[in-house]
């Protein structure tokens, strides 16, 4: 390969084709975080929930030989994990950033824990059939976007479905309005009568179960095998995509695009024998990354109450009305007028 | 109050100098042997091969008349081996195994400050004092890995995915690439870093963009992420190389041969000549297939594939490797074997 080859379209075709596939199970976890982040709670255990899913994801498909099971089995893993992170930081107050770091420790270790003791004989070759690709008819034979958005493992078909579902759900439906004003200014979605720990702790599940898919795609989907440390920091990355795509679906689908096409890109540029060297070309992605995240986010800025526990005691009675009668027991109204 | 604790622990210190100066006079027969690996001593990789080597020297020591007691620690950050590898010289321990790439400056900083025992440091720079280092130099059998390679690539083009542009590793993919030019001087050979022992993901990429560049056969130079490296291969019907250990299980239909590293080689030899103080002052031990570190495991399912003239090319070309007649150099740049001159390869 030569430079000139960079001008051709037998270049850019692949490129694109490989930026779609790096990019499928980081836009899995950022569409699911920025939901948690537009409701006020950032999910810093991604990576966590991506291992949990990845190792749940590939055991199921591996002894049911269904991937799809897999898949499910993921989503459900990483739902349950969100669960307990979303117990710890919105109905105990536990500190957001804290609390995911300590998923992250708990789930990775969990992960190559469950992996280790399952496989502990060296003999045994897990391993899952390869998914074919599928090429969408008539959209595939498009000309320079047919082959590389087309062309491609069934679950990115899936993707394309969920940016414009979560843009729907987020920006122009009932509960989006409500889960945008849980991050931005609770208070009034309390005052209107919402529950927002149910509705903060809804947004947290969405988040997990993505975050479980994507390890899924991962290990079932894309390497058909389970690999320890093989999440290599994408939950990380995720997070980074999310800030960069202003919170927005279609900006996160944009923005977590660019990283795959720039890291499909940098591994291009090693084959092609660039006199740069290679640690600088493997850093490319995560660099523009930074660049533009401090670059983006410093207009952006996070949902604002983001990290912001709402305590009990500052539900409205209409909204205390909606929580079981044992917690209102617990932590008693206090006495107005005294 | 800093300073007690920086009292006590000098005082802690000397005291665990006396005791070893305590049991050294006793090390020639009974000696105690620590081993410190990246990962768990059953991993089935890396960890446990280096451990079967202490344990083969183990018992070939005791059929010498020496018995060594051996202990080890696992799963330690650099930071953690270096505080056990202290301990274990503190608690009278004659050789100190640390059987991982970043365990380095533990190895040379434990080494200044406890002189009596001998610190055994996988691929490291350098030998000082009682500091050793050995490292696997795969590039011999990698080069025969690109010879082979060559041999069976229909495009005219071959690749290596490898981990970290570090040492021995980059000397094992240009030794690939070195090897694939002399199989066949006109090839294009491609190599791509990931900076990962297993991000599969990243290798999966890294082999398919070779792959969309013409290769055919593809190199694993790296550890657990080779997975992505044969599901590339899988994808687009190409074939594969393994290297550490067979792995041609993982993907029969792929994995043409292994490049294997004799890592218990290795371990065994350097244990057993340090526990018999045979260890040569300020030599690296960079032992390659002349030492009897590197060979090929064929693939049963594949190997049937390969024309038998190339197969017998291949045993030629090995046996000359071993008895020295080629040398195979340690290229420490990517891409440097482009311009390496073939001809610079015969010994003279």
């Amino acid at each position: 390969m030569t430079f000139s080859s960079f001008l051709e379209l037998s270049f850019w075709i692949p490129l694109l084709a490989a930026g779609v596939r790096v990019a499928t199970p980081l836009l899995f976890a950022s569409l699911g975080e920025a939901v948690s982040e537009r409701a006020g709670v950032i999910n810093v255990g991604l990576e966590g929930m991506m291992a949990l899913g990845a190792i749940v994801g590939f055991l199921v498909a591996y002894w049911t030989g269904l991937s799809w099971a897999g898949l499910l089995a993921a989503a459900a893993a990483g739902l349950a994990a969100s669960l307990i992170f979303g117990f710890l930081t919105i109905f105990r107050g536990a500190d957001q950033v804290v609390t995911g770091i300590v998923m992250n420790i708990l789930l990775l270790g969990l992960a190559s824990f469950a992996y280790a003791s399952i496989f502990s004989s060296a003999h045994v070759v897990a391993q899952l059939t390869a998914i074919p690709i599928f090429r969408v008819p008539w959209l595939s034979d498009l000309p320079i976007i047919g082959r590389p958005f087309f062309a491609q493992s069934p679950i990115v078909y899936v993707v394309y479905l969920l940016i414009p579902v979560f843009w729907l759900l987020l920006e122009h439906s009932q509960w989006g309005l409500s889960v945008r004003a849980a991050g931005e200014n609770p208070e009034a979605v309390d005052s209107a009568g919402i529950n927002i720990w149910y509705l903060r702790l809804q947004a947290v599940a969405i988040c997990g179960a993505m975050a479980g898919l994507a390890g899924a795609i991962l290990a079932v989907i894309q390497i058909g095998a389970y690999v320890d440390g093989m999440i290599s920091g994408r939950g990380f990355i995720a997070l980074a995509i999310v800030v960069f795509g202003g919170w927005r679906p279609w900006r996160v689908a944009a923005a977590a695009l660019l990283f795959g096409v720039v890291d499909a890109f940098q591994l291009r540029l090693q084959v092609s024998g660039v006199p740069i060297p290679s640690p600088f070309l493997i850093g490319m992605p995560y660099i523009l990354t930074i660049v533009v995240v401090a670059f983006v986010a410093g207009r952006a800025g996070y949902p604002a109450a983001i990290n912001k526990a709402y305590p009990l005691r500052h539900f409205s009675r209409k909204a205390r009305k909606l929580l079981p009668a044992d917690s209102a027991a617990v932590h008693p109204l206090p006495q107005e007028n005294s | 109050m800093e300073m007690k604790n920086l009292k006590r622990l000098r005082a802690t210190l000397v005291i665990g100098t006396v005791s070893i100066l305590g049991t050294t006079a006793g090390w020639a027969k009974d000696a105690k042997v620590a081993y410190i690996p990246c990962g768990q001593v059953n991993d089935g990789s890396w960890s446990q091969a280096g451990y079967d080597g202490v344990k083969a020297a183990k018992d070939a020591l005791a059929k010498s008349g020496t018995n060594i007691t051996v202990d080890y620690s696992e799963n330690l950050s650099p930071s953690q081996a270096e505080v056990a590898a202290r301990d274990y010289a503190t608690k009278g321990y004659q050789t100190v195994v640390l059987h991982c790439g970043t365990f380095a400056n533990a190895a040379y900083n434990a080494g200044k400050d406890f002189p009596n025992t001998n610190f055994l440091i996988v691929v490291a720079p350098k030998s000082v004092g009682n500091v050793w280092t050995y490292i696997p130099a795969m590039q011999d059998i990698s080069f025969v890995a690109g010879y082979l390679a060559s041999k069976m690539s229909k495009s005219g083009a071959v690749g290596v995915v490898a981990s970290y542009n570090f040492s021995n590793i980059t000397w094992q993919a240009e030794g690939f690439r070195l090897g694939a030019r002399y199989g066949n001087p006109k090839i294009k050979t491609y190599s791509n870093y990931i900076n990962s022992f297993d991000d599969a993901g990243k290798a999966k990429e890294a082999a398919q963009a070779e792959i969309d560049s013409g290769a055919d056969v593809i190199y694993s130079a790296t550890d657990q992420a080779s997975r992505g490296i044969y599901a590339a291969a899988e994808t687009n019907g190409n074939l594969a190389i393994a290297s550490y250990s067979d792995q041609s299980k993982l993907s029969p239909k792929t994995v043409l041969a292994s490049a294997l590293a004799n890592i218990p080689l290795l371990v065994e030899e350097m244990v057993s000549n340090s526990v018999s103080g045979k260890l040569v002052a300020d030599k690296v031990y960079s032992v390659g297939m002349a030492g009897g570190i590197g060979d090929l495991a064929m693939n049963p399912e594949l190997s049937k594939t390969i024309p038998p003239e190339v197969a017998k090319d291949v045993q030629t070309l090995m046996a000359a490797i071993k008895s020295g007649q080629i040398k195979v150099p340690a290229i420490s740049e990517p891409g440097q074997s482009e311009k390496y001159d073939l001809s610079e390869l015969k010994a003279k």
